[in-house]
């Protein structure tokens, strides 16, 4: 399976249904939330569903399904699978909150202590209950080196089993972002994970977890048949199979929807052009679409030159058109962004969505698409003259990304910024930003690591060796610290609100756009759940929010 | 006895050609920028820990020449390994999706012959007439568009508008493979079809003007014995070994149709272990996917032999 | 037997005003009328492009979709102008059948002996291998040799006895033989000649064969009917043929028939006929100026061996063969196909390397001086070019310095004016010529690049006899003026006309040499004899009695 940037912005798409909320107590709102400005919704309300049993859904995802090993898995398509079957201790539900999931209780015992208490009347499968040990070593899994994940657990210490059902998880720096990185450790039996080594999670070895469906058959290229599992500790799901197929072509999955040979599809919005958006709608079919997290932005080393240059920096800020781009590559299904944070990671820490979109008004504004101003901020550069610089794309990857590049480029050349976009292989792209081949300016998409107001951007700041930015300063660093660790959500704010400021003001970043995220099914079917557009994936069974329309 | 020979030559050469292309392939791979383990983490932060505990996983921190010994070691004794990006056996991925492609490459062969050679007789015995320009005209016509929107077209008319096919994978069971097959096989028929039928037009437009035709018609040879002995056989000769390139074709350029279909073929999972440098998966599909053309060309030339007995004389002489 | 049930003496085929046009509506038979009588022999005589084979064609109804024929040709009772496709299918065969020209396209290659028969023989199993094995040995060849094996493993002269076979196999009332025995070697030729003469005897089988030999027509049929550009000339009892035919054109035909047991002053037809030209002349009188003894091109023990494809035994093409070519004299080499004639050019003109034993020129003579004038006129000159262009280019190589255009102009003019063309064919494309001006063309090329020896090889046997006496008479005048020649033929009667010596050869050995009139007046090899034997005489005689031998071997013809 290729690992896009497409695919990470698709991340957004599969959380759209990845975290509707199992069994949130909470009454489903009759009323969209919009935020924004944008006029779409937050979260898509649920659906009015009924009760009764049915035989069989069949759902079309587009890409393959390489691995359902969570440790393995970065791609959104097998993310929506092992999402299916596999839970976590704690998840975040439609709205951003956090909930318990296989977790009875868990507590912040200080910034760098988490004790939590596992349910008692769960079992996997195979009808063996769950135990802290199958907790934590599943933890220490998804955080050790042989996991893709690894590098979201930056923080993670250890996961220490203290009792039958009790365990404790120590961090090696405050993070506020930890719990909800947390949701994506989905719970494995050691035995069985143990048992199938190499081969866990490919289809021979499978893999054994608690999920409300249980993991039938499954390979790579055409997708899953799970059933579900009558020992499941939580609400049975209406549809006795899920079958989930695999597409690779955006125009294949909108005809077999059309047609019926699928009831609904996780609805790819990038992947398809924006004058196609609409045709996915039909008399059978239903199209909901609400905001996504994932951020395309510009990153430079700031210890590069010249992007050490703040005034090169203002310069470029200055000749991104984040309308223009939107209307090539989004058309209505794309916001400009204003900071490198969204509306959608303030629900949690904000109950007002008029309140969200206050705060993010009063934030440093970025510098405007102005060719005037960036060819002032230019001459009063070290380099008055312009300069040059190349940002590779993976064209056959995300022709999306060739687009948006070449559009700044065009602008720049203007004003004597001369950028070569240069077109690479998914492979060579990968490559970059590696140790020692930090580029100077990348161009990038990323879904948050955690629905908070710094989820998106506190991994961009964090050291690792596929940094962009170097950029650290004392009063970024002291206000990182304060948000880690603020107790109330007036501190995070405040915290948040200075890191944000710093970054529009310094600018080592520059944030673009966000796409819309869709979802489509047939109108025998509703999403019985509140569905938002957490970009945490792998924590809910968002299967079983699929229902049957009511009457 | 001289078949065998002749047989286990070329059975040689198949091997020492294979033998060639893996090593190619293993250094091309190992030439192309890009790290499997980079690719394998993805959008997520990496750590230095991580991506070290990766490659030594999979041996990527041995020298070029040993990890090409490593590979060819196991892969005598028919093991492939595994897949970096997923860990699944690459042999049992290669039968998996082998199973597929060669279904439809022989499906979209047969379809091939059924269609193409018929209207190349038809188009070649009535040379310059009105049945031999439409002829000629409209498989022009659909050679010259694009598989994808031979497809889509053929996806629209008959899987949404007809309902008569399926839009999309493979299915199982003998009956329920070939109703899932159709259309995709018709996809990859037509976008050679127009090769296919000029070259039989071609052939059979000579043999219909050829003496020991217009003898059969003298001395009272039935119709039908003059077409599918004289003609049908005669303009086979040529299309054998195009049928062998075409169905190395169909073996290996099958990507857009199977995406298109979201069929699991063998083309995707070329193209998909390249772009992540997955080089088990890589390295694999290869040497199957080489195999299945020099096998391709082997058959043509063995056919060859069982339809020209001149070419007969000549080799096993 | 077919013919048994038209009324005695009625006709079995009758064609009145036949006429066949072409796209453009230009007639290429017009107004041709005839009848055969069952058991009759009627021979269509006429050069190429007379309409002969299109007439025969017609006949059987399988004109190119391009032609339509007009007027009225009957099978008996059946109009064939204008019937059905399937009506004269089933006729076809038991009917009508026909024999076609070419013994190595006849036959379908992929399609063994007996798997051809079986296509229209009746019954199957034991029984139809029965009568396959009947078939092939009643046209005179072993069936063990030949039922299994496919046409391109067989002789020419036993493709042409197959196809017979496969032509007579439903036991037609009428065939229609279109020039069945002309691509065979003479002596092939007469024995399907009298194996044709003697089923159809067999057979009370009518029969319409075309061909362009006047006396093969009179040895062979009962009647004659002429035919030139598309009309016949004129029809009637073989005997008045025999004696001249009444018309010119006719005439015409008779006189260009080359005589084997006399050299001719002058070849050419016009002179023939007013009697002149038609005198005898000793056979050393063409020696051109400076004729003598000096050799000037010796071949010694000359051995040329070919290594066969896959594991088969190698082919000897020449086994130590040697001769001596004098100054200004002409040696003919005879010899039928496979006898290793053309090996034997190739290597005297340096295209081929020996195996063993010597090619030597004379000390002064460049190899460039060695030119050749080849059977194909149709493949020796570029298409896109001019004819004026491939000789100027001829000049310019032999020239070395640079000529002036109006030089080159004026010896191209010269050149052509002697091999008897017009200055203005310089201007036109190879395409628009005829056979034998192309050939004229050719022999042009070769003497404007002034040789000193002029290599032959069957350079009129693909033209008609009144071209090919023309052509003939060309080369003997370009000898007359001094050059050498090898003269390579299969035909005694050419040989005769054209060279001084002869050496015979059969299968890559020399059966026999010497001056060519002592050699063709008083042969004494058993081969030489035959060669002679086979010269069509026009005679009765000539075609009666049974073939001289039974074929069996699989490189006879």
């Amino acid at each position: 399976m290729k690992q896009t940037r497409r695919s990470r912005m698709l991340c957004a798409a599969a959380a759209a249904l990845v975290l509707a909320a199992g069994c949130s107590s909470r009454p489903a709102t009759e009323e969209p939330v919009d935020a924004g400005g944008s006029g779409v919704p937050l979260f898509v309300p649920a659906g009015a569903g009924s009760d009764e049993q049915i035989d069989l859904v069949t759902w079309g995802i587009l890409g393959g399904v390489p691995s359902v090993d969570p440790a393995r898995s970065t791609a959104v398509s097998a993310l929506a699978v092992i999402a299916t079957i596999l839970e976590p201790l704690v998840k975040v539900n439609g709205r951003g909150e956090l909930e318990p999931s296989l977790a009875e209780s868990y507590e912040q015992v200080d910034p760098t202590t988490i004790d939590i208490t596992i349910r008692g009347d769960v079992t996997f499968w195979d009808g063996s209950p769950l135990t802290a040990e199958d907790a934590a070593y599943s933890i220490e899994r998804m955080a050790g080196p042989g996991s893709v994940n690894a590098g979201l657990f930056g923080a993670f210490e250890s996961a220490e089993v203290t009792g039958d059902r009790t365990l404790r998880i120590t961090l090696k720096e405050p993070s506020r972002d930890f719990l909800y990185v947390l949701c994506r450790a989905v719970v494995v039996q050691k035995a069985f994970t143990e048992a199938a080594g190499e081969g866990f999670g490919s289809s021979a070895g499978g893999v054994m977890g608690t999920g409300a469906y249980r993991l039938d058959s499954y390979s790579p290229e055409t997708g899953a048949t799970l059933v579900r599992y009558d020992g499941y500790w939580g609400e049975a799901p209406s549809a006795e199979t899920f079958e989930i197929k695999v597409f690779n072509d955006a125009q294949a999955l909108r005809l077999a929807l059309q047609t019926g040979e699928i009831d609904g599809a996780n609805m790819p919005p990038l992947t398809i052009p924006p004058a196609e958006a609409d045709s996915w709608a039909g008399p059978d079919v239903t199209v909901a679409f609400s905001q996504g997290t994932g951020t395309w932005y510009l990153a430079m080393d700031t210890q590069q030159p010249p992007f050490d240059d703040l005034h090169v920096r203002r310069a470029l800020a200055s000749i991104v058109d984040r309308e223009g781009i939107i209307q090539v590559t989004d058309g209505e299904y794309g916001d400009p962004m204003t900071a490198l944070t969204l509306p959608p990671l303030w629900t949690g820490f904000v109950d007002d969505p008029a309140e969200i979109d206050a705060i993010l008004a009063g934030l440093s504004p970025l510098p405007p698409y102005d060719l005037d101003a960036a060819a002032e901020e230019l001459a009063q550069s070290a380099y008055p003259d312009g300069f040059s610089t190349t940002v590779v794309v993976p064209h056959e990857a995300n022709p999306n990304m060739t687009t948006v590049m070449e559009v700044i480029s065009e602008a720049g050349r203007e004003v004597g910024i001369d950028i070569e976009v240069k077109r690479v292989s998914l492979a060579e792209w990968s490559a970059t930003g590696t140790p020692g081949q930090n580029p100077p300016l990348s161009l990038s998409g990323q879904s948050p690591t955690a629905a908070t107001p710094l989820g998106s951007v506190l991994q961009l700041l964090r050291p690792s060796p596929s940094r962009w930015t170097n950029y650290n300063t004392p009063s970024i660093d002291e206000a990182i610290d304060r948000y880690q660790v603020a107790e109330s959500n007036d501190e995070i704010i405040a915290a948040a609100e200075d890191v944000l400021n710093e970054l529009n003001e310094q600018l080592p970043l520059i944030p673009i756009k966000v796409n819309h995220i869709g979802f489509a099914y047939r109108n025998e079917f509703v999403v019985a759940e509140d569905v938002g557009q957490w970009t945490i994936p792998g924590s809910n069974n968002w299967a079983a929010a699929i229902k049957p329309a009511a009457g | 006895m001289k078949i065998a020979v002749w047989l286990g030559r070329r059975l040689i050469a198949i091997v020492l050609q294979l033998l060639i292309i893996s090593f190619l392939t293993f250094s091309l791979l190992f030439l192309m920028p890009g790290s499997p383990e980079q690719i394998l983490i993805g959008p997520n932060p990496a750590t230095a820990e991580q991506l070290e505990s990766i490659r030594e996983r999979y041996g990527l921190n041995e020298p070029f020449l040993a990890q090409y010994a490593d590979w060819l070691g196991a892969a005598v004794h028919l093991d492939f390994g595994t897949s970096i990006a997923n860990g699944e056996e690459v042999s049992s991925l290669l039968i998996e999706r082998s199973g597929v492609t060669v279904s439809l490459a022989i499906y979209a062969i047969v379809l091939l012959l059924l269609l193409a050679v018929p209207l190349g007789l038809v188009a070649g015995a009535r040379a310059g007439g009105t049945a031999d320009r439409v002829i000629s005209a409209v498989t022009t016509m659909l050679v010259s568009a694009p598989a994808f929107a031979t497809g889509l077209l053929l996806l629209y008319v008959f899987g949404v508008v007809l309902r008569w096919f399926p839009i999309f994978g493979f299915g199982s069971g003998f009956t329920d493979v070939v109703w899932h097959l159709t259309l995709p096989a018709a996809t990859l028929a037509i976008a050679v079809i127009a090769l296919i039928v000029r070259q039989t037009r071609a052939v059979a437009a000579t043999i219909v003007r050829s003496d020991y035709v217009l003898f059969g018609r003298a001395r009272g040879v039935a119709p039908w014995t003059i077409w599918t002995r004289y003609l049908l056989r005669g303009s086979s000769m040529p299309l054998v070994t195009s049928m062998g390139l075409v169905l190395g074709f169909f073996l290996t350029g099958t990507v857009v149709v199977e995406r298109l279909f979201s069929i699991p073929g063998l083309g995707s999972l070329l193209i998909n272990a390249v772009s992540t440098k997955d080089l088990p998966v890589v390295q694999g599909a290869t040497i199957l996917v080489s195999f299945f053309v020099l096998l391709a060309n082997l058959l043509a030339d063995a056919s060859h032999l069982a339809v020209d007995p001149r070419v007969r004389k000549a080799v096993l002489a | 037997m077919a013919s048994g049930n038209g009324r005695p003496g009625a006709d079995l085929l009758s064609v009145e005003g036949l006429r066949v046009t072409g796209h453009d509506g230009a007639a290429l038979v017009d107004d041709v009328t005839f009848s055969i009588r069952p058991g009759e022999t009627v021979a269509l005589v006429g050069e190429s492009g007379s309409g002969k084979s299109l007439t025969a064609k017609a006949i059987a109804g399988l004109l190119p979709r391009n032609l339509t024929a007009s007027g009225s040709i009957r099978w008996r009772e059946t109009e064939v102008v204008g019937a059905r496709e399937r009506v004269l299918r089933t006729l076809r065969g038991p009917q009508v059948s026909m024999l076609l020209q070419d013994p190595f396209t006849l036959l379908n290659p992929l399609t063994p002996v007996w798997r051809t028969l079986a296509e229209t023989l009746p019954g199957r199993g034991a029984e139809l291998r029965l009568l396959i094995s009947e078939r092939i040995s009643d046209v005179g060849i072993e069936p063990a040799r030949a039922r299994d094996r496919y046409p391109w493993e067989l002789s020419g002269g036993m493709r042409q006895r197959i196809g017979l076979a496969a032509a007579l196999s439903q036991s037609p009332a009428l065939l229609l033989a279109d020039e069945p025995t002309t691509a065979l070697d003479a002596t092939t030729q007469r024995d399907v000649l009298r194996l044709i003469h003697r089923l159809q005897r067999g057979h009370g089988m009518a029969m319409l064969l075309i061909t362009h030999d006047l006396r093969i027509a009179t040895s062979m049929s009962d009647r004659v009917v002429v035919m030139a550009k598309g009309g016949i000339v004129e029809s009637g009892d073989v005997d008045d043929l025999r004696s001249g035919g009444r018309q010119e054109y006719t005439r015409r035909l008779w006189a260009a028939q080359l005589p084997v047991d006399r050299r001719l002053a002058d070849l050419r037809v016009e002179a023939r006929l007013d009697g002149a030209g038609a005198a005898p002349v000793p056979d050393a009188a063409t020696g051109g100026a400076g004729a003598g003894t000096t050799p000037i091109l010796v071949v010694r023990e000359l051995s040329k061996s070919f290594a066969a494809r896959g594991h088969g035994e190698g082919v000897q093409a020449l086994d130590r063969v040697g001769l001596e070519l004098a100054r200004g004299r002409s040696l003919g080499v005879i010899g039928e196909s496979g006898s290793g004639k053309t090996t034997l050019a190739r290597c005297i003109l340096g295209l081929e390397q020996p195996t063993s034993g010597t090619v030597e020129l004379t000390p002064g003579i460049a190899r460039r001086q060695v030119q050749c004038v080849f059977q194909d006129p149709y493949s020796s000159l570029n298409p896109s070019h001019s004819i004026g262009f491939a000789l100027a280019e001829a000049v310019r190589h032999r020239a070395g310095a640079p000529l002036s255009r109006r030089e080159v102009a004026a010896e191209i003019a010269a050149t052509l004016h002697s091999v008897g063309l017009d200055a203005s064919f310089a201007r036109r494309r190879p395409e628009t010529l005829s056979g034998g001006q192309r050939q004229r063309v050719a022999i042009a090329r070769a003497l404007l690049l002034r040789p000193e020896i002029l290599v032959c090889d069957e350079p009129v046997a693909a033209l008609d006899l009144t071209v090919q006496s023309q052509v003939l008479q060309v080369l003997r005048d370009a000898q007359a003026g001094g050059l050498s020649m090898v003269f390579i033929t299969h035909d005694m009667s050419v040989a005769r006309q054209l060279t001084d010596e002869v050496i015979v050869l059969h299968k890559g050995r020399i059966v026999e040499t010497g001056p060519t009139a002592s050699v063709l007046d008083d042969p004494q090899h058993e081969y030489t004899a035959r060669l002679l034997a086979s010269v069509p005489s026009g005679d009765r005689e000539w075609i009666a009695g049974p073939p001289l031998q039974r074929t069996g071997a699989m490189t006879d013809g």
